[in-house]
């Protein structure tokens, strides 16, 4: 076996050089060398993060973009296997951008992109089993919000960059702050690229017909009194209107986030399980704590609350059992509330007016009466390398050029100028006369390398209104105070699996008032949980919150 | 001695005999060695905490560590309890209809009856059960549905069918038994082909009368298929029908559990967004390993009773 | 009577009654969804979403299977793709199974059980994804290929031991000896003689092998990603609404704006799409059940 590897490895080593021979031999083919090699960007050749030295030479792992004399030697032509998220442009136009992006690709570094897109449909199993099969890919996406990221990075998928960030990706790697690595960070390993660049902050809210709530004079509704206030009021005065007209399933958890963001001080940390969250950090300044606000007595008064919301009538009778367009309702006039983030308040606006001009919206936003909100983690969307990788140093200069560089930042984003887009004399971009749906739709979904700084703003008649409701948030930024902290959960597994069959059985039916009478109902959640072992489950967190700021200092 | 040499002997004869027979099972057993047995090392993942880097076989292997979370719940002997009765009702309802409307179908005259009948009755098994959940939203729900609309019709008051767990045993074996019966007959239907239209002409002959002839000569043509069937089934009685469940009731009606809730709804709830294929494939195991026992039970008391229905 | 039915004494009228009444109602039952399907699938979107469901359409449009058409991209190669795998798929994975089914219900087979176990273990073991995904992918090499949609699918041992079943419950053994004796192989009998005498058999098993490929979608999606150009039917319609429906609810929905898809309709015009080709062709099965037994009494 061994001896079949070893000359099997001969066999690939000979054939790499008859290829660069032949490619030497041919002079017509390209100028090689000189034209291809970059040199590490000056700007880093000192930077000294930690202990790392930028050397002359490095061989980098995969040997095919050494850097010799501090130049990048990028002679071998090689092929960069890209994997995104989401379903490719139904016309095909993205392959006709590609074909764009490769020309310049192979004149810049002397390699070409080849994209995979794995669909919506069943995408968590799909890319289980890219990871599982072991496919190179060099660019992966990922993220550590609602693909595992750091489950995967701690199961050995992916590679650390540490090492060769500061020679392929110099911009990158000069742009990016000690702190925004740490976000990237596992068990010591940058495992991820962050999305540090394009500013957006999760923050969760009701919207609300503002035209209504003048109507019944309602100032505002920014608490859940004002709230009671306005669904009491849409019940008297608009008969066939439920309040709060949406589906129940067990991923629902907006009463709870309205609560625990306007009732108490808990915050939701790195220790957080599923969407249930049966667990949470005790506040923002006592944040490397595990509590439960489940077992507060405060919860008590939030399931009384929601019970007798529910009996009122404020959300469907059936809703957990129920399928329910949330967004239609509220739309067509059938709903008072729409539940979403921040970002998906934003498109409603414009939507809302094509269906009613003269409804006016607003947003009760959960986080206005604390008043703060911590940023998205830098894992948002990300994009890492997995551990088979082939070239993941072209990868990086590739990935630092889809970032940092305006032309093909410009044909990654939007498409080919002239088909996908143009620029107007104002500066704003808009689709030109000739584009059409159908062929011409593009978008790309490696959402991570998005870089406010190259931005083209595209024109929106709402503009306005959506950056005053970015002026009225962005104060409230305050930053993930939990660095590169990340939960390792192998002794806890079995613990995080029951709890979360915990939270997702009983929380939706609590939270909707649906689960009998309250005070039972909470102490069968809270028995629930204790046989799910919670009690092991927040001592192991704090057993690792403590570690943590112990190698910390 | 004598005696096991002479069984050798026959032993090595029936193989001899037996080989025309093996050649032409060649591809079905080369298939089957491919796509079933090829993989069933697979299995393994069960056991470990799987790592990318190492494989199945490298990963470190935890025992039934990945099962512990079902255990904690305290609410095994419940799921499986639902699990069991359901599917046996299911088994057990499904067959009694199928085979009365195979029977039914076979004394109708009227030829075009029976050929829309049939066509319609197969459309239940098109229909996803998403859409199943849809309708019966529509039927069920307490604000327009149907069913309140009739029933306020005749004056009685509403029903909330989706808190009333006493309810759901009956429509969810009512959906089981509308969706397979058209589709299910057919498999009765199509063994009474077998049957041999001399004999019933005989029985009529002999002055038999319908119910007789229902009696004696249909419903025993019918009996090795039961059996079959029945045996067949066995192997999945603790496998639950999630879509079934899942689309009919939503994931957390809590009031409803306790009459509804099956193994495969429980760990949906454990595994939403927190997915993980070694867990998956141990609750796989365990009910493979449940079915076997049982189905090899009963396969061994049919062989005794009869020999000839039996399917190993 | 015209097909040979005796005069019918009480108790047959009794069951001829109940057998219309029964059978009619449970027919409806089965009819009215269906119905409703196919009339909310030319439902305008809004109404559909905001009054339920009715047996005719009130808004008449036909914006859900444009928007199909439109989306969906090559639908008209998927159903080509489909169907072919189902005709193949079918042909082959039935003559296999017939000659396996055959052969297993043998008496002189003395191995047959031996045989039959090792076929029904794998209805209840299997590898997993994991195994069958690498087994697929790396072993074999089908990624991306019809091949990895028509294999897996070919032969099921639950067919093969129904058609065992029927074959043993229709077709005497003394037949298959008879022409044995005559010198021909178990090969030649089956090809000349069993085969043709098992058509309502045939038929049945036909059926569920054709209804597994025409409804397959699970192999499609993890093994043809989108450099295929033409995916089965099921997996084209159901990307799109998993799409739709994904964006719609998802943290990741967040960063894209895609054309608004009237995703209520939609779901049902894709199930009217995939059924009504299906429906369409099942009257060519039909009758051989629908001839129902009376057939030996007319030839006596």
């Amino acid at each position: 076996m061994k001896k079949v590897k070893r000359i099997l490895a001969l066999m690939s080593a000979l054939a790499m050089t008859c290829g660069m021979l032949a490619g030497c031999g041919d002079a017509g083919v390209e100028s090689n060398g000189g034209s291809n090699t970059a040199t590490v960007a000056e700007t880093n050749a000192v930077v000294d993060t930690e202990n790392m030295v930028v050397e002359q030479n490095f061989e980098g792992p995969s040997g095919n973009t050494p850097v010799v004399d501090g130049k990048i030697d990028t002679s071998k032509f090689v092929t960069v296997k890209m994997l995104m998220l989401g379903d490719p442009p139904a016309g095909g136009a993205d392959k006709k951008v590609y074909e764009e992006l490769n020309k310049i690709l192979k004149e810049r570094i002397n390699a070409e992109l080849d994209v995979t897109w794995i669909e919506w449909n069943n995408y968590d199993t799909k890319y289980q089993m890219e990871l599982v099969s072991g496919t190179p890919y060099d660019l992966i996406f990922t993220t550590s919000t609602w693909l595992n990221l750091w489950g995967n990075a701690e199961k050995g998928a992916f590679m650390d960059m540490k090492e060769m960030l500061p020679y392929y990706a110099p911009n990158l790697w000069a742009d990016t702050k000690k702190e925004e690595w740490a976000g990237c960070t596992y068990k010591g390993q940058i495992v991820a690229l962050p999305e540090h660049r394009m500013w957006q902050l999760s923050t969760p809210v009701f919207v609300y017909r503002a035209d209504w709530a003048k109507e019944f004079g309602i100032d505002k509704v920014d608490s859940m009194e004002t709230l009671e206030q306005y669904c009491d009021a849409i019940l008297a005065n608009k008969p066939g209107v439920i309040p709060y007209n949406a589906p129940g399933s067990v991923n629902s958890n907006e009463l709870y986030a309205m609560w625990l963001r306007q009732e108490t001080d808990y915050v939701l940390g790195p220790g957080s399980i599923g969407m249930g969250c049966p667990t949470t950090n005790k506040s923002k300044d006592e944040n490397w704590t595990c509590v439960s606000p489940v077992f507060d007595d405060k919860f008590v008064d939030f399931a009384k609350k929601m019970k007798e919301w529910g009996d009122k009538g404020y959300w469907p009778e059936d809703l957990l059992s129920a399928t329910i367009d949330s967004e239609a309702m509220f739309l067509s006039g059938k709903s008072g509330i729409y539940s979403c983030n921040v970002s998906g308040y934003y498109p409603e606006i414009g939507k809302m007016a094509k269906e009613d001009p003269s409804a006016e919206l607003d947003a009760f936003f959960f986080d206005e009466k604390r008043g703060f909100c911590f940023s998205d983690v830098m894992t948002q969307d990300s994009c890492s390398i997995t551990a088979t990788a082939e070239n993941p140093e072209r990868a990086l200069m590739m990935y630092d050029l889809f970032q940092y560089d305006p032309e093909i930042y410009h044909l990654t984003q939007y498409g080919i100028e002239g088909v996908q887009y143009v620029v107007n004399a104002d500066g704003y971009r808009e689709r030109p006369e000739s584009y059409n749906d159908e062929t011409d739709s593009y978008y790309w979904d490696m959402w991570s390398t998005r870089n406010d700084a190259l931005e083209i703003p595209e024109y929106n008649e709402y503009e306005d209104q959506i950056d005053a409701i970015k002026a009225k948030i962005k104060p409230w930024t305050t930053v993930n105070p939990w660095g590169s902290f990340v939960l390792n959960t192998t002794n806890v597994d079995a613990e995080v699996t029951a709890i979360n069959e915990a939270a997702s059985t009983w929380l939706p039916a609590i939270q909707f008032g649906k689960a009998g009478d309250p005070e039972e109902a909470v102490a069968q959640y809270r028995e629930a949980l204790t046989n799910a072992g919670i009690d092991t489950y927040m001592a192991e967190v704090e057993r690792q919150m403590k570690e943590y700021l112990a190698d910390q200092e | 001695m004598g005696r096991s040499l002479e069984e050798k002997k026959k032993r090595k004869k029936a193989w001899k005999k037996d080989r025309k027979f093996l050649l032409l099972c060649i591809p079905a057993i080369i298939f089957f060695l491919i796509f079933a047995y090829l993989p069933m090392p697979g299995i393994y993942v069960a056991f470990v905490r799987f790592d990318y880097g190492k494989g199945i076989f490298g990963s470190q292997f935890i025992g039934l560590q990945n099962l512990k979370f079902i255990f904690m719940s305290g609410k095994l002997g419940l799921l499986v309890r639902n699990t069991v009765l359901y599917n046996f009702a299911f088994i057990v309802s499904g067959m009694i209809v199928q085979v009365l409307i195979a029977v039914l179908f076979n004394e109708l005259d009227s030829k075009i009856f029976r050929k829309y009948a049939q066509s319609f009755m197969i459309l239940p098994n098109f229909i996803s059960y998403v859409l199943v959940g849809l309708f019966g939203f529509a039927i069920f729900n307490s604000t327009n549905g149907v069913l309140n609309m009739v029933l306020g019709w005749f004056g009685s008051d509403p029903v909330k069918v989706y808190s009333e767990p006493a309810l759901w045993p009956f429509i969810l074996v009512f959906i089981s038994i509308w969706k397979g019966a058209g589709y299910g007959s057919i498999v009765y239907f199509a063994a009474l082909m077998g049957l041999d239209g001399e004999m019933l002409e005989a029985a009529q002959v002999d002055g038999a009368s319908t119910i007789q002839r229902i009696r004696y000569i249909i419903l025993p043509c019918l009996r090795p298929t039961v059996i079959l069937l029945l045996l067949l089934s066995m192997g999945g009685i603790l496998r639950g029908n999630f879509d079934l469940f899942y689309n009919m009731i939503g994931g957390s009606n809590v009031t409803l559990l306790d009459k509804t809730d099956i193994l495969e709804t429980f760990i949906f709830r454990a595994m939403v967004s927190n997915a993980n294929f070694s867990t998956a494939a141990a609750v796989s195991f365990v009910q493979s390993v449940f079915g076997f026992i049982l189905v090899l039970a009963t396969n061994t008391i049919v062989k005794k009773v009869e020999p000839d229905y039996a399917i190993f | 009577m015209q097909n040979g039915r005796r005069k019918k004494d009480t108790s047959g009228k009794v069951i001829t009654v109940v057998g219309y009444v029964f059978i009619t109602f449970f027919a409806i039952s089965c009819l009215l969804p269906f119905i409703m399907m196919t009339a909310a699938s030319f439902e305008d979107e809004r109404t559909l979403v905001t009054q339920g469901y009715s047996i005719f359409p009130r808004h008449f449009t036909l914006d859900a299977y444009r928007a199909i058409f439109q989306q969906g991209g090559e639908i008209l190669g998927s159903y080509i793709v489909t169907i072919l795998l189902t005709v193949i798929g079918t042909t082959l994975g039935l003559f296999l199974t017939a000659l396996t089914g055959y052969i297993l219900q043998r008496p002189d087979f003395a191995h047959r059980n031996l045989v039959s176990l090792f076929l029904y273990f794998t209805t209840l073991f299997n590898g997993g994804l994991v195994a069958f995904y690498l087994l697929i992918t790396r072993y074999l090499h089908l990624k991306n290929s019809y091949l990895a949609i028509l294999l897996p699918s070919l032969i099921s041992a639950w067919n093969i031991i129904m058609m065992k079943n029927f074959i043993r419950g229709s077709i005497p053994h003394e037949i298959s000896e008879a022409a044995e004796i005559d010198g021909a192989s178990p090969f030649k009998t089956f090809v000349t003689i069993i085969l043709p005498m098992s058509k309502p058999a045939l038929a049945t098993i036909g059926l569920f092998i054709a209804l597994g490929y025409w409804n397959e979608w699970y192999n499609s999606m993890l093994f043809l990603d989108t450099s295929v150009k033409y995916r089965p039917l099921q997996l084209v319609l159901y990307n799109l609404i998993n799409k739709a429906n994904y964006l719609k609810n998802s943290l990741a929905g967040k960063n894209i704006t895609m054309q608004e898809l009237p995703l209520e309709t939609v779901k049902m015009a894709t199930a009217v799409l995939a059924t009504a080709p299906i429906v369409a062709a099942y009257p060519m099965v039909q009758k051989y059940f629908v001839k129902g037994i009376t057939v030996g009494s007319v030839k006596g």
